[in-house]
């Protein structure tokens, strides 16, 4: 008797064996696959233009000094490196703020308030996420240089403000993390409004905000054809506006230049990636509630 | 925390009401000052950091009437701008170049700023590609160079093509000036020829490609007795420019109506034929293989013109002196058919901002004979100049290493002076990429020649409602 | 008695709503407002650049001409246009990478929030998985041109010297290897984003629901089926419909990957919103025809998220609704 169940033990113990070795395996895999464009682009920024031009390698080569003094070069005549990168830490980091901050309260204000015109809302900010963007932006630009505001951030960063697929996943995430009776709770103890908002739930939706932080820091950090577009002063320029303009040159463009700019493009994103992806990875349980 | 935020909020509804406000005032100066202040409120309720670009954009804004903004989309317009501050110091400080760096936002980004003459970013003056042109030259944006103060004795060096191509073709008034001319040629390997073709010279090299026909043989010739190793082009795009620059008639006509060219059909049958007879690479234009060609016996030519030869030949040919890779293996000669690749020219926008001084950057910059010979000896650009190239031919600057010695000069000089460009039209750049859509598919086998030139028309009647075709 | 306290609470309150919602509509009505009713108007308006001398027409307004060339192509058959050859690449292409992407970022999350078979890596694993979504599309989309370069390039050769091929494949000049490669590449860029997601949902679940799940001797999988998957209901709802949008206004990747920038080959892979781009910003800049050819491609993006909203519709919920709504009214008959 005992020694069949030891049996099963063994065979159970066999199996949830296996199952790690396989899934770690496809794990191995995928993330040997998200690797391989990084590897590439950081292979190309050790490589001459030329010979990336001729084909991909996978074996570094030595001219990444080279490349990366080409690159400053290229900027100190115009505009310094880090004057480009600031501009872009500039936009990206105000609009991620103002995407989050107020995306959240938004999906607040829909979720924990019952009040006329509520059902409403809420549909018309599913429309309007629903709407391709591309005509419209014709209209916006138009109406940015009408209001004079062309070569200015405030268009880059303000409309972050109204960000409908932020707000449909908060309030998707409050539905199952955010229990109604604990802003009653808080009432009880007499916290106002906002004070409940800022320090109750907030909190609570802290691996929502990490993820959409993450997001919306990308987006606006790789985000190139708005600033094109509405940008007319290099010292204005955004660091992946800088990229294009190296790459802009197209059959004299130095590509050696254009890896290590990339490289140094994606730095940023690392960084404010792997700051945040604590709150993503760490174990279950970091914003549930406690009962 | 609380504090924080109501903060954030206060400032941001003051930006929102300053906004509004901007949006009732109608003057411009006001909404400028209002913009302003906006982004130093916004600046003082936040850090540092913002502050600084909010100082940066006050002394921006006193000092922009000054300002002479000059769109393009790379630095080589940038660069050779530098032999016009050269001449003329007292502009550099005025000149702001704006550097889009793409150029299909470009033309958006032009677009948007030719509607709205007082922004502040107004374009002076424009810089535009061969492709697109005559959009803007044929328009109202754009200012006739006369106005600028550009006389007929300025154009005296230039090459006909170059002028023709700027011409508004309402009135005949001149919109753009070019300081650099792209006549293309056929560029080849010398020693290939002669172990596979037995040929020596140029001269004998364009009488084997003189004509089309000619040139399908060739290809055949060349194929057979390299084994298959060898290819007389690398893509079957190569032959592109060649084509476009024989049509008899242009796309659309003045009365909006399209048509099809007979040289056109015979571009369309002479890519079937490469295709099926497997005599290029079949590569496709600037991927990885192609931009390999020059370093490998793979490939025995290239069409060519006078930018391509020095920056992307060479650059890719494998070695930067005689003897190493394939440099100095390279010969050029005409081909089946003088043509043009490229170019870009420079014009002032009707609401230019400084009509002398577009005048003085047009002239040094596009005109002026002993600044353009300069120029041509530092960058190897071929200028738009007479003069200037046969000053440098005749003091042998033109006999090239690369080319085993030839003079590059000599084989383009003829050829700038042969372009024609009555073919020309506003609708080549799209026209042409629709075209190759078909062609690719015709030559791969797809669709027959009837259905591949109907889904072509139709594809230009979707893009051109107002273009009649039948 | 407790009944009617909450109700007056919620009546106090209400009013605070529009606080919160407040800065969002007002960012939206200075910035965007304008801008979409004016694109709505041009979709029933002919307006468009003659090239030929660089001249505005229009806007006039034309009915419902945009809408009939949108639907009727010239030889007068329905559907026959090229919005809507566009519109089925983008349905077809949208399909062939959303379903993959949806189920191994479900997987996934399985895997990782599986308390039986504890992946030790599984912190690195979310990080690396993430990776692709970092990079622009543009540097994407160059480097697996590059990979599936023909003659010679890295995939061609491996694939003949492994014997899979007898010879170098042109992989862009097939309608279905690029719309492969071109779903893959969306795939692959976006299951990791689609996992994250998943992952925050699962974090936001309170544990102690695993915890009395785990007493009761539930297993992995039945936990999985009746505490993760309910909990995670409405951010799967979100990760769908979002995923939805994104698939149907899919452009970088298909724009940037072929040469000519138009569907290569032959408008096969060509998407709806780079239709409607070359219509606003290229050739005569069509923008009445773009904005008719953007109404109809709103309507069918909210046509599948209606689906979805409905297949993922909380049955519980509704009937719990129903019961409530069904007391009150028997209430106020008693009363």
């Amino acid at each position: 008797m005992a020694k069949q169940n030891n049996e099963m033990e063994g065979g159970l113990h066999a199996r949830i064996l296996g199952a790690k070795i396989f899934r770690n395996c496809v794990c191995i895999f995928l993330c040997f696959l998200s690797l391989i464009p990084f590897w590439i682009m950081i292979v190309n920024a050790t490589r001459t233009s030329v010979d990336i031009q001729q084909g991909l390698s996978l074996i570094p080569s030595h001219y990444f000094m080279e490349n990366w003094e080409k690159l400053l070069y290229q900027c100190s005549e115009q505009v310094p490196l880090w004057k480009y990168m600031t501009n872009s830490l500039t936009i990206a980091v105000f609009s991620t703020v103002l995407t989050v901050y107020f995306s959240t309260m938004t999906a607040y204000g829909v979720t924990v308030y019952k009040f006329k015109g509520a059902g409403f809302a809420w549909a018309f900010i599913m429309a309007i996420m629903m709407i391709p963007a591309q005509v419209s932006s014709i209209g916006f630009f138009r109406f940015m240089y009408g209001l004079g505001l062309g070569n200015n951030y405030l268009p880059l960063i303000i409309p972050a403000v109204a960000a409908p697929a932020t707000v449909f996943f908060m309030r998707q995430y409050m539905q199952s993390a955010l229990p109604l009776e604990i802003v009653d709770a808080a009432r009880i103890d007499g916290s106002k409004e906002f004070h409940t908002f800022n320090v109750v739930a907030m909190p609570l939706m802290k691996p929502a905000v990490a993820t959409q932080c993450i997001f919306a820091f990308i987006a606006s950090w790789n985000n190139f054809y708005t600033p094109s577009m509405l940008l007319s002063s290099q010292k204005k320029y955004t660091l992946p506006m800088f990229v294009q303009m190296m790459r802009g040159e197209r059959f004299r463009s130095d590509h050696g230049i254009i890896y290590v700019g990339l490289v140094v493009c994606i730095m940023p994103i690392f960084v404010v990636y792997f700051l945040l992806s604590k709150y993503i990875i760490a174990g279950v349980a970091l914003g549930g509630v406690k009962e | 925390m609380k504090k924080k935020v109501v903060s954030v909020l206060l400032s941001t509804a003051m930006v929102a009401s300053l906004l509004a406000g901007c949006g009732s005032s109608s003057s411009d100066t006001t909404s400028t000052a209002d913009d302003s202040a906006a982004t130093t409120e916004e600046a003082s309720a936040d850090d540092a950091a913002e502050e600084e670009t909010a100082t940066e954009e006050t002394t921006e804004t006193t000092s922009s009437g000054d300002k002479f903004y000059i769109y393009s989309w790379n630095t080589e317009l940038q660069e050779r701008l530098t032999y016009v501050t050269d001449a003329y110091p007292e502009l550099a400080d005025r000149i702001e170049y704006v550097n889009v760096g793409d150029s299909a936002i470009y033309q958006e980004k032009i677009d948007q700023l030719l509607q709205n003459p007082d922004a502040e970013d107004y374009p002076d003056m424009i810089a535009f590609e061969a492709g697109y042109i005559m959009k803007y030259t044929n328009s109202d944006y754009t200012l006739s160079v006369t106005d600028c103060g550009i006389t007929d004795d300025d154009l005296a060096e230039m090459y006909p093509y170059t002028i023709t191509i700027a011409t508004d073709q309402r009135d005949g008034s001149l919109k753009g000036l070019s300081w650099q001319s792209c006549p293309g040629a056929f560029i080849y390997r010398t020693d290939l020829a002669e172990s596979l073709l037995g040929v020596t010279s140029p001269e004998e090299m364009q009488a084997k490609i003189s004509t089309w026909d000619d040139f399908l043989d060739t290809a055949r010739e060349i194929k057979e007795a390299s084994g298959d190793a060898t290819r007389i082009l690398s893509s079957n795009g190569d032959v592109v420019n060649t084509f476009m620059s024989n049509k008899t008639e242009p796309w659309v006509t003045s009365d909006g109506v399209f048509h099809m060219d007979s040289a056109m059909e015979e571009y369309m049958d002479v890519v079937k034929v490469l295709e099926e007879e497997d005599l290029t690479q079949k590569t496709t234009q600037w991927s990885d293989e192609w931009n390999a060609g020059p370093s490998t016996d793979a490939v025995f030519g290239y069409f060519g013109c006078t930018w391509f030869l020095h920056w992307t030949i060479k650059a890719n040919c494998g070695g930067e002196a005689v003897g190493e890779g394939t440099y100095g293996l390279w010969n050029m000669c005409q081909g089946p058919a003088p043509y043009y690749w490229g170019g870009t020219w420079l014009g002032a926008t009707a609401g230019c901002s400084d009509t002398e001084m577009a005048g003085t950057i047009m002239r040094a910059l596009c005109c002026d004979t002993d600044i353009m010979t300069k120029m041509s000896e530092e960058t190897l650009d071929y200028v738009n100049n007479k003069t200037a190239m046969q000053t440098l031919s005749d003091a042998g600057k033109g006999a090239y290493d690369f080319l085993g010695g030839q003079d590059f000069i000599e084989v383009f000089s003829p050829l700038a002076d042969d372009v024609d460009v009555s073919w020309m039209c506003a609708y080549d750049q799209k026209v042409n990429e629709l075209l190759d859509t078909q062609v690719t598919a015709y030559a791969n086998g797809e669709k027959d020649k009837e259905t591949a030139i109907a889904d072509f028309k139709a594809a230009v009647a979707d893009a051109y409602p107002a273009v009649t075709v039948e | 008695m407790a009944n009617t306290r909450k109700k007056n609470k919620t009546v106090e309150y209400g009013r605070y709503g529009y606080f919160f919602i407040a800065p969002f509509f007002i960012v939206f009505a200075i910035f965007q407002l304008w801008p979409l009713i004016y694109t709505i108007g041009l979709a029933f308006c002919e307006n468009y650049t003659d090239t030929m001398f660089n001249t505005e027409v229009g806007p006039y307004f034309n009915g419902l001409a945009n809408f009939s060339t949108v639907f009727v192509g010239n030889d007068g058959r329905l559907f026959n246009t090229y919005t809507f050859q566009a519109l089925w690449n983008t349905i077809i292409m949208w399909l062939m990478n959303f379903l993959p992407q949806i189920l191994l970022a479900l997987l996934l999350a399985v895997w990782f929030t599986d308390t039986r078979v504890k992946l030790k890596a599984q912190g690195a694993y979310k990080i690396l998985t993430f990776m692709p979504n970092i990079i622009t599309a543009a540097t994407i989309a160059v480097l697996f041109y590059k990979l599936f370069d023909f003659p010679n390039g890295p995939i061609n050769q491996v694939l003949t010297s492994w014997g899979v091929l007898s010879e170098p494949y042109n992989f862009f000049q097939s309608k279905w290897a690029t719309r492969g490669i071109i779903s893959f590449i969306n795939f692959w860029m976006w299951y990791g984003n689609t996992m994250i997601v998943l992952t925050a949902g699962v974090l936001g679940i309170s544990p102690s629901l695993f915890e009395a799940a785990r007493v009761d001797g539930a297993s992995s999988w039945q936990i999985f089926k009746s505490v993760t998957l309910p909990m995670l209901r409405p951010i799967l709802l979100f990760t769908l419909v979002n995923s939805a949008i994104g698939g149907l206004q899919m452009y970088d990747i298909p724009k940037l990957l072929t040469t000519s920038g138009y569907g290569d080959p032959d408008y096969t892979t060509r998407t709806m919103t780079m239709y409607i781009r070359d219509l606003a910003f290229t050739g005569s800049r069509q923008m009445g025809k773009a904005a008719a050819a953007s109404l109809v491609l709103f309507v069918v993006t909210l046509f599948f998220s209606l689906v979805l909203f409905y297949i993922m519709r909380d049955k519980d919920a509704i009937k719990e609704k129903k019961a409530i709504k069904a007391a009150e009214k028997a209430r106020k008959g008693a009363k």
